[in-house]
């Protein structure tokens, strides 16, 4: 699965990646292109390549403004290399453009060479240089030079002097010439340009890995980012002081703080309770943030995090069934679920993550369908996390709750505003299957009209 | 030589037509052939599509432009390729795409022929402009006013411009006259309070007040387009009024029907923004209404073309003495001059 498949599925990691300060305009389409990567050995090479990168970050600023001037400036060639490896003669532009690239692609690796690192494989470009630069200039123009030819000299010479004697018809005649020796010049060049595409190409994957991997590490380290530690199928995932960026940027503009979460996650179901507001949502949310993050290669917001690689991650959330419409939201629900149910049977280790199963149905019956569904994922070894208003759920399962509501001080009212400020998002394991009753007292505190609150008591 | 060292002090001049067939691509011959004469590098460009080398109005034969050895010049990937000229290319310009291509900056080698083409508006030939001047230090770019329209307002982002006129205009001397000094005196409008100048030119659309401390007021009112729609008295603040985008006839009209049409200002961001008829902002200036403008042009010559393209020639010096009575400033005809 490639990063554009999933680009789209979970606001909080599509910041992430719309976050990352990509400088050419050549890198996105690759970036796109990145794999759902579940092997370990290859996300550990991705990583230490980051944090080779975050180190010199880390100790000189600079660098990513240095190499930044230069990316910025990287053009797409692939149509022109096609024409090469097409056998078409290139024009002026497109032989100009295969310079200037060479020229940069050199003046990049100059950059990266002087930082004594081995992360990418990063070709010399100096005898494709050579090939449109037979002057020698090392500046990005280029012409069909008059070293090409003497013949192509002489005609040049030829119409200056036409020119300044403004013999009309030897000026065309000669200009004839010009381009006919051009052209033949230019088919010369074409041809010889043909063994040099695969260094070119070579050049622009480093490049494009130079510049994600920049992007990167500079994420990880403006962001305050952790490299993961990739463990073993069977281990459990665990994060300490997981924070979710987006949604803290957007707390951070009414001057609120996220706080930030720990949690463990074993190769089990585990059921998730707590009231309303106490941000349920938010966590499944950043698991699967922090997984994709992971899978994908990039650091993750947490001070310390375990991660063990799953083969897909399964989340069924309100917003997800965009692509359901037209059904009811339990059917949407429901299917989703048969399809996670289908996917385990087929051997897929995957990450769960359902946001309050079976809300949308009577809680006799929904009851059954959140049993049923830890029973499953438990008899299959899958780690998922499911969070339930629902008390009384059967299936023996490990749980967990969000502490919630805190005591608030004497001569605070609760609003909208400032009700986080006092919702401890902490988790603690519980061992019994109470839920958390503070639908009405979140209800109150919120201003919500009092007879209508003491009409839902005595109901 | 005429004219031409009035255009070196300037680091951009544009030359516009004020209609197809008035001579411009000539004068920029002139202009290109006197500067050889001058130690000025120069570069030449155009804005908005252009190049096709038979006018594909009048199916009259349209001249290539002369560039010469060591000048640059900035044309569409197509154009360039059907150059007639020995150049080197320099840069390919990714912002600013046209039908036609992206551009490409070249320097030329020998002398030779281009048909030119440019940014497409104002906002990426200013850009272009700046590049030329810092990237490859040139002292004066050239712009060629391309479609010959003043309204494409080559001359709003140019330090210095020259206007082609003739007989395209019109085969009536007087009426040519009229017309050319119309735009004329809309090139001259007064430069208004120059630190008020300072504050209305990075303003966004829309439309303002400046009331008698020159504080300015935002009359929320999207554009004077829109002033119609618009409920609350928009001089409330004052009689003048600043609006950076299109000036129609409703927003004159409005401010000619007042009483004391004499004590109102309108300031225009530069003369290519007053879009009324002519007979509109005449009758307003005639009530003793003031038009001002944040950007002036500088206007530094009229040329003219006696040859019509409907088949007709006028007397090239009793138009040329036609317009130098009406209008204070050097005219030319470019043909016989050279």
């Amino acid at each position: 699965m490639l990063l554009r498949n999933t680009y789209n599925t979970l606001p909080s990691f599509k910041y992430m990646v719309d976050n990352l300060n990509i400088q050419s305009p050549i890198t996105l389409k690759h970036l796109l292109d990145t794999p759902f990567c579940s092997d370990s050995t290859y996300i550990n090479d991705t990583y230490d390549k980051i944090e080779t990168l975050f180190n010199i970050i880390k100790r000189n600023n600079k660098i990513i403004s240095d190499f930044g001037m230069k990316l910025c400036q990287v053009r797409d060639i692939d149509g022109t290399l096609a024409n090469i490896g097409n056998n078409t003669i290139l024009g002026d532009i497109e032989l100009f453009e295969v310079k200037s690239f060479c020229i940069l692609s050199n003046e990049i690796r100059n950059i990266y060479n002087s930082l004594n690192i081995a992360i990418v494989n990063f070709p010399n470009l100096s005898e494709t240089v050579e090939i449109l630069d037979p002057d020698h200039t090392n500046i990005p123009s280029f012409y069909v030079y008059d070293s090409y030819s003497e013949e192509l000299a002489a005609i040049r010479k030829k119409i200056r002097i036409a020119v300044a004697d403004k013999d009309r018809d030897k000026e065309e005649q000669l200009r004839f010439e010009e381009g006919v020796k051009e052209d033949e010049i230019r088919a010369v060049l074409s041809q010889k340009l043909k063994q040099h595409v695969k260094p070119i190409r070579e050049a622009i994957n480093a490049i494009v890995e130079l510049d994600i991997l920049l992007a990167k590490a500079e994420q990880a380290f403006d962001r305050n980012l952790t490299r993961p530690d990739i463990v073993g199928t069977d281990n459990p995932t665990s994060f300490v002081g997981l924070f979710n960026p987006m949604i803290a940027c957007a707390l951070e503009e009414k001057a609120l703080k996220f706080q930030p979460i720990d949690i463990t996650l074993y190769k089990k179901p585990c059921l998730i309770t707590g009231a309303n507001m106490s941000g349920k949502t938010v966590l499944l949310k950043t698991i699967a943030m922090a997984q994709y993050l992971t899978q994908y290669g990039f650091f993750v917001p947490a001070s310390k995090a375990s991660v063990s690689l799953v083969d897909a991650i399964a989340i069924c959330m309100d917003e997800n069934d965009n692509d359901m419409k037209g059904l009811s939201s339990f059917a949407a629900e429901i299917l989703k679920v048969n399809e996670i149910v289908s996917q385990v049977n087929n051997g897929i280790n995957a990450l769960v993550l359902i946001d309050e199963l079976a809300r949308t149905t009577n809680p006799v019956e929904g009851k059954k369908i959140v049993s049923a569904t830890l029973n499953f994922l438990d008899r299959h070894n899958i780690r998922g996390l499911i969070s339930s208003h629902y008390s009384d759920i059967s299936y023996p399962t490990r749980r967990l709750r969000v502490k919630g509501l805190t005591s608030i001080p004497k001569g605070v009212t609760l609003t909208i505003n400032n009700i986080n400020m006092y919702i401890d998002y902490s988790l603690t394991e519980i061992y019994d299957d109470d839920v958390p009753q503070e639908a009405l007292r979140i209800a109150e505190l919120l201003g919500v009209d009092k007879e209508f609150i003491k009409l839902c008591e005595d109901s | 030589m005429p004219f031409i060292e009035g255009i070196l002090k300037y680091n951009s001049l544009s030359i516009v037509g004020l209609e197809k067939n008035t001579g411009k691509t000539e004068c920029l011959n002139y202009t290109l052939k006197r500067l050889q004469n001058y130690p000025c590098s120069v570069a030449v460009t155009s804005i908005g599509i252009d190049g096709e080398t038979v006018d594909q109005v009048y199916k009259t034969q349209k001249p290539e432009v002369t560039i010469y050895d060591g000048d640059i010049f900035v044309t569409s990937e197509k154009l360039y390729r059907q150059k007639r000229i020995t150049a080197k290319i320099i840069d390919i310009l990714n912002y600013a795409s046209t039908a036609m291509g992206r551009l490409v900056v070249a320097k030329a080698i020998n002398t030779g022929k281009v048909m030119l083409s440019g940014p497409p508006d104002t906002h990426n030939l200013k850009r272009l402009l700046n590049e030329i001047k810092n990237k490859y230090n040139c002292d004066l770019t050239i712009v060629d006013g391309a479609l010959s329209r003043l309204s494409l307002g080559a001359p709003a982002v140019t330090d210095a411009m020259i206007l082609a006129t003739g007989a395209a205009v019109s085969i009536n001397i007087q009426e040519l006259v009229n017309k050319t000094k119309f735009v004329f005196n809309m090139i001259s409008l007064p430069q208004a309070d120059e630190s008020l100048c300072e504050k209305l030119k990075d303003l966004p659309n829309g439309l303002y007040a400046i009331d008698t401390d020159n504080e300015i007021h935002d009359l929320h009112v999207k554009s004077a387009l829109m002033l119609n729609s618009t409920t609350s008295d928009i001089f409330r603040y004052g009689h003048t009024i600043y609006t950076p985008g299109i000036i129609s006839d409703s927003l004159i009209n409005k401010l000619k029907t007042q009483k004391n049409t004499e004590s109102f200002t309108l300031i225009a961001k530069d003369f290519t923004r007053l879009f009324a008829a002519p007979e509109t902002i005449s009758t307003f200036m005639r009530k003793g209404g003031k038009i001002s403008v944040v950007e002036k042009s500088n206007l530094i010559a009229i040329t003219i073309n006696p040859f019509s393209p409907s088949g007709y020639f006028l007397n090239s010096d009793k138009m040329r003495d036609a317009l130098s009575n009406a209008i204070n400033i050097p005219v030319y005809d470019i043909k016989r001059i050279q």
